[in-house]
């Protein structure tokens, strides 16, 4: 049984830590997981002083599906988000760049509870939260995670994960309890998907379940051969919910926004009845990562709709980080300005 | 007033082309952090104690700036240049060359058929013919707006119908009836059109009016050439040499050098 290696990274550089970012981290584990170290490598994020990570990728590593590696935030340390963006916690920021990108092939691995945010300047250069270049034969799980982008220009050209296959690509994407989401509100942007499949013959598949899309364009674009199979996601302010090919599964998912609970952006308030309770227990389906919500709370039949399963009292969190954003463009440029030294 | 990581531990990928585009090696430059970074709990005082670890060495240097080490961490990547060899206004045909501009002393990363000719044909490119470091081709204006790229859509060729309303030689500005099933929504269509530079004329549930300038259109074909068809070639472009890296594993794993001295040994392995 393979040997699970952590190390601790974390942009401040606190107590304990073993690196002060993901790039260095891979630059430093980077190898063969499925020979001698027979390692399952694990990255676990902490965000000790504030400091957001920046961009990284894979590239080079040899994986197996026991033999994986995990970039996660503990959800029993104080560093993950709530399901709302939150600038304390871990999160990794770039502008006009992909965030992460994987450009080899046979890579299995696993993203919990990480904030990407792209933020964008009209460069007209399509830009990913996760970029894959190569999904051949790769085994990929994001949990619990926002991809958020203030995408809202001319030119601005964002995708949440973008998936390019090659011919006969046969990966398989799992994605769940994420929210995907423009920021604003303005739907300015030239483009933004919230997951783009596309490349040569590819025929990947890509499971996409209790999601939020916000904000979007496009909910899915899909060429080629690639399967989507879509349910439980909570479609708001999303002009396509899906292009390209028909999707191979579309089950309880919704275009209606639901009622938000005040002062959240993508929680549902106890009032709701489109989102609450109207999806599908997928706690049985092929693709399901986890049964519970996006912060950890334990889903209950019916499920909800969206990235959020609705419990009484379940979101506690302050309004610091998330303020801002349901304050418009002035106060999120203020929040983003912290995150970026104060120059943005 | 820098410091500079650089990879010890060395690695090699089974897959020859992953290890070569993929792999951290011994003696690439990995990381900058700035002046002093190597006095906090970074580096023998970490958990992991970078020191001790034997995954990296560094090298400080206060007279160089975070910025100036920037593009020493960067991958060797291709760099495709374009001349346009003749033009035909009045059909809207171009004649291009596209080469590397980052081939390598050897010419060992010299543009191959491989490399782009899947892209360019998707872009409706035709009587493509290779030399040694470049492929030459003919660009279509009223190809590349029919073309599978253009509309980022396999099935374009199949499913949309499009009618050449006008075309001016002079302004080279064309206007494009595009018909489209149901399936699509008009927004979606229209959203394609913008990205590729085309503006908006009129449009219905199932059709669209949109003019194009050839520029935008030669603009928007050279980024995506950019963005899909170019890859990295060697994950970091530049590293110290075996002896250097030996010399400062022999001095602690840290030395300080001066601006001088850290160009003497910074090797380009694209030169």
């Amino acid at each position: 049984m393979a040997t699970t290696v952590t190390h601790i990274v974390d942009p401040d550089g606190g107590a304990g830590h073993d690196y002060d970012s993901l790039s260095l981290w891979e630059a430093g584990e980077q190898g063969d997981l499925t020979g001698v170290r027979d390692e399952i490598a694990v990255a676990k994020c902490q965000c000790t002083g504030g400091t957001a990570d920046g961009d990284f990728g894979f590239a080079g590593w040899d994986t197996s599906p026991s033999q994986y590696i995990k970039v996660w935030t503990d959800p029993a340390e104080s560093y993950r988000h709530a399901g709302e963006y939150n600038a304390t916690k871990f999160r990794i920021i770039g502008t006009n760049i992909d965030l992460v990108s994987v450009s080899q092939n046979s890579l299995n691995l696993k993203f919990d509870g990480i904030q990407f945010v792209s933020t964008m300047s009209g460069s007209w250069s399509p830009k990913a939260g996760i970029k894959f270049t190569a999904v051949n034969s790769c085994a990929v799980d994001i949990s619990n995670c926002l991809l958020l982008s203030d995408a809202d220009s001319s030119g601005d050209y964002y995708y949440g994960i973008s998936l390019q296959g090659s011919s006969g690509s046969v990966g398989i994407i799992k994605i769940q309890n994420c929210v995907i989401a423009v920021t604003v509100a303005g739907d300015s942007a030239s483009a933004a998907v919230g997951v783009k499949a596309f490349g040569s013959s590819s025929a990947s598949s890509i499971y996409l379940y209790n999601c939020t899309l916000k904000h979007l364009t496009t909910g899915v674009e899909t060429a080629d051969s690639d399967a989507v199979y879509m349910r439980n996601c909570g479609l708001s302010n999303v002009d396509v919910k899906s292009s390209g090919n028909a999707l191979a599964a579309d089950q309880t998912n919704s275009e209606t926004t639901p009622t938000w609970l005040s002062g959240t952006l993508y929680h549902l308030d106890s009032t709701d009845t489109t989102w609450q309770d109207q999806g599908t227990d997928l706690s049985v389906i092929t693709g399901i990562i986890e049964s519970k919500d996006i912060d950890g709370q334990v889903r209950s039949a019916p499920w909800d709709i969206g990235a959020d399963e609705y419990v009484a009292g379940g979101f506690t969190e302050g309004v610091d980080g998330i303020g801002p954003l349901l304050a418009g463009a002035a106060s999120r440029f203020a929040m983003l300005n912290r995150d970026l030294g104060g120059d943005f | 007033m820098a410091e500079i990581l650089i990879k010890l531990a060395d690695y090699i990928h089974p897959d020859p082309v992953k290890d070569r585009r993929g792999v951290h090696k011994r003696g690439d430059i990995v990381a900058k952090r700035p002046d002093g970074w190597s006095t906090n709990p970074h580096w023998a005082q970490s958990q992991m104690c970078y020191a001790k670890s034997g995954k990296f060495i560094l090298v400080k240097c206060p007279e160089i700036t975070e910025e100036e080490i920037q593009t020493w961490t960067d991958s060797w990547k291709d760099d495709f240049g374009y001349t346009i060899v003749s033009h035909n206004a009045a059909q809207g045909l171009y004649m291009i060359r596209v080469f590397e501009q980052n081939t390598g002393a050897a010419g060992q990363n010299n543009l191959t058929q491989a490399k782009v000719e899947a892209f360019l044909t998707k872009w409706g490119c035709t009587e493509l013919t290779f030399t040694t470091n470049s492929c030459q081709f003919t660009f279509s204006l009223w190809n590349a707006v029919r073309s599978v790229s253009f509309w980022e859509y396999p099935l374009v060729g199949l499913e949309f119908a499009f009618t050449l309303i006008s075309y001016n030689s002079t302004t080279g500005v064309g206007r494009i009836l595009v018909a489209f099933p149901v399936t699509f929504k008009v927004e979606d269509v229209i959203r394609r059109i913008g990205i590729k530079g085309g503006t908006l004329i009129d449009a219905t549930a199932t059709t669209v009016i949109f003019e194009i300038e050839r520029s935008d259109l030669l603009t928007r074909f050279r980024a995506d050439i950019k963005e899909a068809a170019e890859q990295t070639y060697l994950r970091h472009r530049y590293q110290v040499s075996a002896a250097d890296v030996d010399a400062i594993v022999a001095a602690g794993g840290i030395l300080t050098l001066t601006k001088v001295q850290v160009l003497a040994k910074l090797k380009d392995k694209m030169a």
